[in-house]
This record gives C-alpha cells, sequence and structure tokens, in this order.
C-alpha cells in the first residue's frame, strides 16, 4: 500500500507542477488588461486561488486516476476489496485542513475588499442606468457625458442610480462591478491606472436592449482630463447637439450605418415611408419623431418589437429633440 | 384509442384547457360587469393570471387526481387501488392516476427526461445563434424568453428526477411496501403537469428577465412572465409535498434494524434535500406570488416608481433588494436540491463497483446534514453586487465557504472508497466517475465567486454560466444517467446496451469538460451572461463556437442514452436479478421488482456496503417470525 501511496504521490506533484506552471506564466492570458489599482487586489487573490485550484484539482485528480489504473478488478477476481470503513484521523484531517485554507481566503478577502470599498475619493461620478444606456454626470465639474472620460490615477467615487430596472456598471478592465438598482443609490470605487479606451458593458439582465447597452470609457491624463471637462459645454450647433444624444441614448438600439439592430436604422429615416404593425403607413417627421420619443408603444415600425424605452421631457426636452431631428436630417444614405 | 382517451393525461390536459377558456371568460365578463376596458390589449394581463389559475384546477379535476379526495368528502368509500388496472393495457398505468411507488417514480423519471430533452434542444437553438457576435436569427426578445425557458425547464427536469429517483428508490430502499402517503405521492407528481404546460405556454407570449424573474423588470415584462411565475409557483407546490412524503417514509417506514446509520447513503442525501425543499421552497412561491399580485393588482412590494393612485394614497416604494433576498433565500438551497440527491448517488454506486464499504459513511452522511443546514445561510452570495451592505457582503462570504467544508469531506472519502477497491468499469460506473470530474470542475470554480472581491469581477459573467453548469452536470445529470443505467434492469427487467452506453459516456464526458472550460475562459475575458449579442473585439469567438459544438455533442449524446434505454425496454436481453451483484435490498428479489416490493419483511443483520464479510446487508424474516 505504501507503494501505490508514493506513485500516487508522484503523480500529483506532476500533475500540480504542470498546473501550476500553467497558471503561473499564463495568468495574464486568462483575464483581461489590468486597468486599476482595486482589480490588482482582485487578480492577486484570484492568481493564489487558481494556484489553489490546480493543487487540490491535481490531488483529486491524481489519487482517482491513480485509483482507476492501479486498483482494477483482474479478469476471474471475484473476491471483494477489503473491509475498510473509514480513518478518523484522516477525516479530521481533510476536515480541519479546507477549514483553515476557506478562514484564511475569508480574512485576506475581507481585508482587501474592505480597502476597496473604504470611502477616500479624488472625483465624484454620478451613473445612471436606464434602458439602454448610460449616462455621467460630473457634479463638481457641472457637465454630463454619454462617455465616461476619467483621469489616469486618480480614485474615483461612482455614485450609481437606475431610471427604470436593474443594470450593473462593470468595466472588464477595472474588474469592479456594482448594480444599478432603481430606488437605491449603489457605490462602486476605482482607481484607473492604465490609460485607454474600454467600454462599460451592463452585466445584469436588463431588457431587450441588454447586450448592446454599452458605454465608451476612455481613461485620460488629469491635463487632458481638465481639456476635456472645458470642452464639455453643451455644442451651440443642433446638429452637433443631436450627435451627442444620439450617441448617448439611442445607438445601442438604433445604427447610424443602416445595418439591423433592436430598432430600425437612422441612416437614411429621416422623410422616410414606413410602414407600422397596424398596417398603416406614416411619413417620419419632427412630428413622428417628437412622439416616438415620449411614447414609443403608440406607433411600432413593422418587423420590429415594442421594446423601446419611453423618454420624458425630464430626460430629454424639446429642444434636444428638435436637435436629434436635426442631426437625424444629415443622415442621408 | 379509448384507452388513450381515458388516461388521466389526457383527460387532465383537456380539462385544463377548458379551466383555461373559463378562466379567460370569468375575467372578461367580471371587466365587462363592472363598466372596465374589456379590450384584449387592456384585460389581457388579468385574463392570463385568473386563465392559469383556473386551468390548473381544471387538470386537477379533469384528471382524476383528487378523486379518492373528493369521494372521502362526500362519505363514499375511496379504499387505496392496487395493481395493474383490469381491462387496460400495461402502458395506461403509466399514464393515469397511479398510486404504486414505482409507477410513480418512473413518471417523475421519464417526464424529467422529456423536460431535460426540451430545454437541451432550446439550449442547442441561443447557443446556435451565440456562435458567432451579432444578432443572427433570433430577436433579443425570443432569445430572451429562450434563456428563461431554458432555464427554468432545466430545473422543473432536476426537480422531477430528483423526485423519480426518490419515489422509485426510497420504499425500496428501507423496505418498505410504498411511500407513506400514495396519494398525495400521485397528487405531488400530476400536479407538475399542469405547470409545465404553462410554463410552455408562456412562450407564447415570452417573457424577457431569465429564469431569475427579478423585479422591476418583470413587473414591466411581457405578457408570458404570469405564466412563468404562477407555472414556477404550482411546480414549488409540488415539490414540498414530495418532500413530507420522503421525510415520513425514510424515518417511518425503515425495516427493522435499519437504523439511521445503516440506512443506505442516498436515503441520507434524500432526506437532506427534503429537509430544505420542505422548508425553503415557500420563499421562492411568495416572492413570485408577490410580482404576480404587483403587476395584476398595482402593489408596490418591489418597484420603486410608484403609480399615480399609489403617489396619491401615500405608498412607499417597493424595494427590489427585496425580490432578491426572498428569491434567493430558496434558490440558492435549492442548488443543493439538486446536488445533495447526485451526490448520493455517487456515494452509493462507487462502493458498489469498487467492491469496497464507503469510506466514512457517517463523516458522508454527516457532510450532506452540514450542506443542507449551512445551505440556508449563504443566500447572499448571489447578491455581492446587488447593493446589499457591505458588512452582509462579508458575512455571506464567511458562511458561503464554509461548503467547501462538507463538499471536500465528500470527494476525499470517495477517493478513499476507490483506493485499494477492485474497480469494474460498467457504464454507470464510468459516468459516477464522469461526475466526480465535472463536480471537481464545479466545486473547484465555486470558491473564486464566493470571495467577495473576486466575485466583484466574475459576477454575471460566462464564468458563473460555466460555474453553475458544471456543478448541475456533476451533481446531478451525470449521477441520474448513472443511476438509471444502474437500476434500468432492475425497473424493466432487461439489459440496456453497453457499447451504446460507453459510446454515451465517450461522447459527453469530453464534451462537456470543453464546454465548461470554454464557457469560464469567454467568462474571464468579458462575456456577460444573458447577452444575444458579444463584442467581437474581445475576442472570445472561438470559446463560443467550441461551445455551441460541444452542446451539439452533448445533446446528441443523450439522444443515444434515450434511443438505448427505450429500444432496451422493448428488445433489450432479460437480465438477471443482480447484475451488479450488489447488497441493497432491491436487488435481492426479481427484477422488474413485484407490484409490493416484499412478500416479507426486511431485517437489516449487516453493513450495507462491506462486500468481504459473508453475512448480507438483509434477510427476509421468515413468515412466522414476521409480527
Amino acid at each position: 500500500m505504501k507503494r501505490h501511496l508514493a506513485r500516487a504521490l508522484v503523480l500529483i506533484v506532476v500533475l500540480a507542477a504542470g498546473l501550476g506552471y500553467l497558471v503561473y506564466t499564463g495568468f495574464e492570458v486568462f483575464v483581461p488588461t489590468l486597468a486599476s489599482a482595486e482589480g490588482e487586489r482582485i487578480d492577486q487573490l484570484l492568481r493564489l486561488q487558481f494556484f489553489l485550484i490546480a493543487a487540490i484539482f491535481s490531488l483529486v485528480v491524481g489519487f482517482a486516476l491513480y485509483a482507476v489504473f492501479a486498483f482494477r478488478r483482474r479478469p476471474g477476481d471475484e473476491t471483494a476489496g477489503p473491509s475498510i470503513h473509514g480513518h478518523s484521523l484522516l477525516e479530521i484531517s481533510w476536515t480541519l485542513v479546507p477549514l483553515l485554507i476557506v478562514l484564511g481566503l475569508s480574512a485576506m478577502t475581507t481585508r482587501d475588499f474592505f480597502w476597496i470599498r473604504r470611502s477616500d475619493h479624488d472625483l465624484l461620478i454620478r451613473v445612471t442606468g436606464q434602458q439602454f444606456s448610460w449616462i455621467f454626470e460630473y457634479p463638481e465639474q457641472g457637465i454630463k457625458s454619454g462617455e465616461l472620460v476619467v483621469p489616469e490615477g486618480k480614485r474615483i467615487k461612482f455614485e450609481i442610480h437606475s431610471a427604470d430596472v436593474v443594470h450593473s456598471f462593470w468595466v472588464p478592465e477595472w474588474r469592479v462591478k456594482e448594480d444599478a438598482v432603481p430606488g437605491l443609490t449603489t457605490y462602486a470605487y476605482i482607481t484607473p491606472s492604465r490609460e485607454g479606451a474600454f467600454k462599460v458593458r451592463c452585466a445584469e439582465l436588463c431588457g431587450a436592449g441588454h447586450a448592446n447597452m454599452l458605454a465608451p470609457v476612455r481613461v485620460v491624463s488629469q491635463e487632458e482630463f481638465e481639456a476635456w471637462v472645458a470642452q464639455q459645454k453643451p455644442p451651440a450647433d443642433p446638429v452637433e447637439l443631436g450627435k451627442r444624444l444620439v450617441e448617448q441614448y439611442c445607438v445601442a438600439c438604433h445604427s447610424l450605418d443602416g445595418s439591423k439592430k433592436v430598432g430600425p436604422t437612422f441612416l437614411g429615416i429621416f422623410g422616410r415611408q414606413t410602414q407600422l404593425t397596424d398596417g398603416t403607413t406614416v411619413t417620419v417627421d419632427e412630428a413622428y419623431i417628437q412622439a416616438s420619443i415620449r411614447d414609443p408603444k403608440a406607433q411600432v415600425v413593422e418587423g420590429f418589437q415594442p421594446v423601446m424605452p419611453a423618454f420624458g421631457p425630464d430626460q430629454l426636452s424639446d429642444e434636444e429633440i428638435a436637435a436629434i431631428v436635426a442631426f437625424l436630417k444629415t443622415l442621408q444614405e | 384509442m379509448v384507452h388513450l382517451m381515458s388516461t388521466a393525461l389526457v383527460r387532465g390536459l383537456l380539462g385544463q384547457a377548458v379551466g383555461f377558456l373559463l378562466g379567460l371568460v370569468l375575467v372578461l365578463a367580471g371587466r365587462g360587469l363592472l363598466g372596465l376596458d374589456t379590450s384584449w390589449e387592456a384585460a389581457r394581463q388579468p385574463a392570463l393570471v385568473s386563465a392559469a389559475l383556473v386551468s390548473v384546477l381544471g387538470f386537477m379535476l379533469a384528471s382524476g387526481m383528487v378523486e379518492d379526495w373528493l369521494k372521502e368528502m362526500r362519505g363514499e368509500p375511496a379504499p387505496l387501488r392496487h395493481g395493474p388496472p383490469k381491462g387496460r393495457p400495461g402502458w395506461w398505468r403509466y399514464l393515469s392516476v397511479d398510486y404504486n411507488h414505482k409507477v410513480i417514480g418512473i413518471q417523475y423519471g421519464a417526464t424529467s427526461i422529456i423536460l431535460l430533452g426540451l430545454a437541451g434542444l432550446v439550449a442547442v437553438i441561443f447557443r446556435l445563434e451565440l456562435t458567432k457576435p451579432g444578432i443572427e436569427f433570433l430577436d433579443p426578445n425570443r432569445f430572451n424568453t429562450l434563456i428563461g425557458w431554458h432555464g427554468i425547464v432545466m430545473i422543473a427536469a432536476i426537480l422531477l428526477g430528483v423526485g423519480g429517483m426518490a419515489n422509485y428508490l426510497i420504499p425500496l430502499m428501507v423496505g418498505a411496501r410504498d411511500m407513506a402517503f400514495p396519494r398525495l405521492n400521485a397528487f405531488a407528481f400530476w400536479i407538475n403537469v399542469p405547470a409545465v404546460m404553462l410554463v410552455v405556454l408562456a412562450l407564447f407570449w415570452g417573457w424577457d428577465t431569465g429564469w431569475t424573474g427579478y423585479p422591476p423588470l418583470g413587473v414591466f415584462s411581457l405578457a408570458g412572465i404570469d405564466l412563468f411565475y404562477i407555472g414556477v409557483f404550482v411546480v414549488g407546490l409540488s415539490s414540498i409535498l414530495g418532500a413530507i412524503n420522503i421525510i415520513a417514509t425514510s424515518l417511518g417506514m425503515r425495516a427493522r434494524g435499519m437504523t439511521l446509520f445503516r440506512m443506505p447513503i442516498f436515503v441520507w442525501a434524500m432526506l437532506a434535500t427534503s429537509l430544505i425543499a420542505l422548508t425553503a421552497t415557500q420563499l421562492i412561491g411568495l416572492s413570485f406570488l408577490m410580482v404576480v399580485l404587483e403587476r395584476t393588482f398595482g402593489m408596490h412590494f418591489f418597484t420603486p416608481i410608484l403609480t399615480e393612485h399609489a403617489k396619491a394614497i401615500g405608498s412607499p416604494p417597493g424595494n427590489p433588494l427585496l425580490f432578491q433576498h426572498l428569491f434567493w433565500f430558496y434558490s440558492h438551497p435549492a442548488v443543493y436540491i439538486f446536488v445533495l440527491p447526485g451526490l448520493g448517488i455517487i456515494s452509493e454506486l462507487l462502493p458498489v463497483f469498487s467492491r469496497k464499504p464507503l469510506f466514512g459513511y457517517k463523516w458522508v452522511a454527516m457532510a450532506s446534514m452540514a450542506i443542507a443546514l449551512v445551505g440556508f445561510l449563504v443566500w447572499g452570495h448571489h447578491m455581492f453586487t446587488s447593493g446589499m451592505s457591505d458588512i452582509m457582503r462579508v458575512t455571506m462570504m464567511w458562511t458561503t465557504l464554509l461548503v467547501a467544508v462538507p463538499t471536500g469531506i465528500k470527494f476525499f472519502n470517495w477517493l478513499g472508497t476507490m483506493w485499494g477497491g477492485k474497480l469494474t468499469f460498467p457504464t454507470p460506473m464510468l459516468f459516477v466517475l464522469g461526475a466526480l470530474s465535472i463536480f471537481l470542475i464545479g466545486g473547484l470554480s465555486g470558491p473564486p465567486n464566493g470571495t467577495v472581491t473576486t466575485d466583484l469581477f466574475l459576477h454575471d459573467t460566462y464564468w458563473i454560466v460555466g460555474h453553475f453548469h458544471a456543478t448541475m452536470f456533476g451533481g446531478f445529470v451525470f449521477p441520474y444517467i448513472a443511476a438509471v443505467y444502474y437500476w434500468f434492469p432492475k425497473v424493466t427487467g432487461r439489459m440496456y446496451n453497453e457499447r451504446l452506453g460507453k459510446l454515451h459516456f465517450w461522447l459527453m464526458t469530453p464534451a462537456f469538460w470543453a464546454m465548461s472550460l470554454s464557457q469560464m475562459m469567454a467568462g474571464l475575458w468579458g462575456m456577460r451572461r444573458r447577452i444575444v449579442d458579444y463584442d467581437p473585439a474581445l475576442g472570445i469567438q472561438p470559446f463560443h463556437l467550441v461551445t455551441t459544438v460541444a452542446g451539439i455533442v452533448i445533446f446528441i449524446a443523450m439522444l443515444i442514452f434515450v434511443g438505448n434505454i427505450v429500444w432496451s425496454a422493448v428488445k433489450g436481453p432479460v437480465a438477471e436479478a443482480n447484475p451488479w451483484k450488489s447488497r441493497s435490498p432491491e436487488f435481492q428479489v426479481p427484477s422488474p421488482v413485484p407490484e409490493f416490493n416484499y412478500d416479507r419483511p426486511l431485517v437489516v443483520v449487516g453493513d450495507p456496503y462491506d462486500y468481504a464479510r459473508p453475512e448480507p446487508y438483509v434477510v427476509f424474516a421468515s413468515s412466522s417470525a414476521a409480527d
């Protein structure tokens, strides 16, 4: 029996060494680019757990594989295996050792979690999720944007809201995610540690447009951030304003290039004759666009589902809708 | 044809259709009398709720599943019917209300396999959509409906599969003639049929929340969601009633000498499972019912956005997190309802094919109870990113990780059982080993979701999809398949085809490993759950391709499985009474098992799994010795 044990242990060590090497060299390949200080703690713990997984996987699979090959019944052997019912010392040790491991993991995670969630921050950004777009408000800077632009190296407190159903605010490269829950204010703290372009990706099923509920993210230097803030005053040109609003609210479901998404494309939409689900035909003009934004389910274009949320005057003013119309007029084929 | 029309299934479904129409008419007529809008657009929601509820009653009355109880209420004699009904073909009793636990077990088991197939087919459909980025052929609402349908029908299939194993095996294993409450047993099975029909009907209108039904999205969802909520509510009723029966039978009807620690280990697993099902299922029923009430009567339990009327009367806003707490208080322990029986099957079968006692029997039994208990204290790990307070998140992490300890105990005792044994590898043993390997993947991918910080990253990604499919396949599907192959000769008296069984295994197991790993990798690279379209820039298309191909291979393997058992049940070679040389009592009687299981009482005289001992596990009391 000792010889069996020794051989099985060799198998386990070989397996564990191989898998451990895979984790050691391959961890960066397993996860997306790391781009936040909080994510660094998360990745450290994840890497540690991958090593543990490699070890425990090797232990169990090593013993099982060895048993499958070494303890096959020989042909013609009708006898039973030995009458062994258990081993108290073994039982106690494989209860206590895993217990210590999980308690240790819990303690480490508790420390990291409170570090990630500590409340000091350099910048406050108010995030609102709504079907199917994200809005970012910078109360200290007095601006509002559909693009999330943040300075590198500054700890940001995100105050997260939802206007309708549950969404989840997530940038994979930052690792941390937090739900946007209607009626509640939730928080996430992130210190971007790498400049670059990323995306906010809604991580909680929120309806038909969920898959494309994305928002662009740019992490820039402090100087670039300040320059960006300065240009963020609403543009005077209605076409520019309209373009910005469409990119903010509409493009998750309406393409600008003629491709089919959840809703009809905006390419060439203005002035088009469109067939509705009730069989009538309508010309897409200022009045129709206004009505379709305020009460989208009243007149639905044939071939599409009535899934668009309504936008009230506190989300889009009449002037803003007029700007959207001005922009749509420019999208001719 | 006459026979078919007289089955409970056909009568019940007709009754359900009539009930459905009656329910619609009730609401339309009621609204007409009250002077409310009776157009379909306005009346559809309450009309469907009413139709769903009345249709379940229609099924109950027309199928005859409550006939005996109605007779007793009227003061008429209602003796328990026994044996195959006279003048009916052999298959008839399987489509009718029958009180024999083995018939009910087969009814549960067969329904479970049909539902596994349907939900699997739906998975193949949306996997094809996900093979490439972009929206190919499923519009988002249809995609969302299908993922929700796949999830909930799989859950129903698993609950029914657990019911099948428990009903068929527990009376046999404890040496009883039947379950403690045979009529309740039949009721608990048949109530699933109208419930599943409602969920099938929900496909017609669709719903977009997935199986979790979260409000506020659920409150504003498409019309099919009420049928889904009510269908699940009724399946839950079945689960609770079944649990009562299993607890009563395993605690109250054991053979002489069968102390708790001499029960077959599967009975322990079912006892632990039933304790959860009996006490937690109410919470999902309640949470779903509250959303239906919110949708129908505007009660603001969960939605913070108030109607004008609610504002006028000063109603406080609802809280979406309240739903999540109620929902997960069941839906996490539900995972253990699914996997404890499967782990019980692994513990039951390993000794037979290792010819060696179950290592650490008491530890394995107590590990099941420990998982059941700790399982009640961990629901919050589904809400680590939900906005729940930080201190709750940390507390729920400490409790969650504790589950790893009893789960580890099971694994190590399985290894101890195999170690030094005389192993053979017929199909059931292959599936037990497959289950072990897959549950290991599922189990080891669990702690990274359990530690809060890493879960902030992994939550709601495909990593989770990979994790829970591995736990469900390793903890239920593989052991269930092992159980079907293992007890097949006992149930049918015929042997399945071993070569097809092995083909099934060697197709399905590697395909599942590939599927798990590719799902987890896609998740790590940023693939979110429940999206119809993904960003090609993430570079995850190869993982999706592997997942889809593997899914199709698994589906084909399952078709081979069904073909094998259907063909073998009719044409297979006649099996011997104890093909596995098991010590378990059901293998000491002829196959198929006689109508009343054992003609003489059992007495336990030995160990259930010690193959080296000369004395058996059970002996049959001689007639004179029987009390």
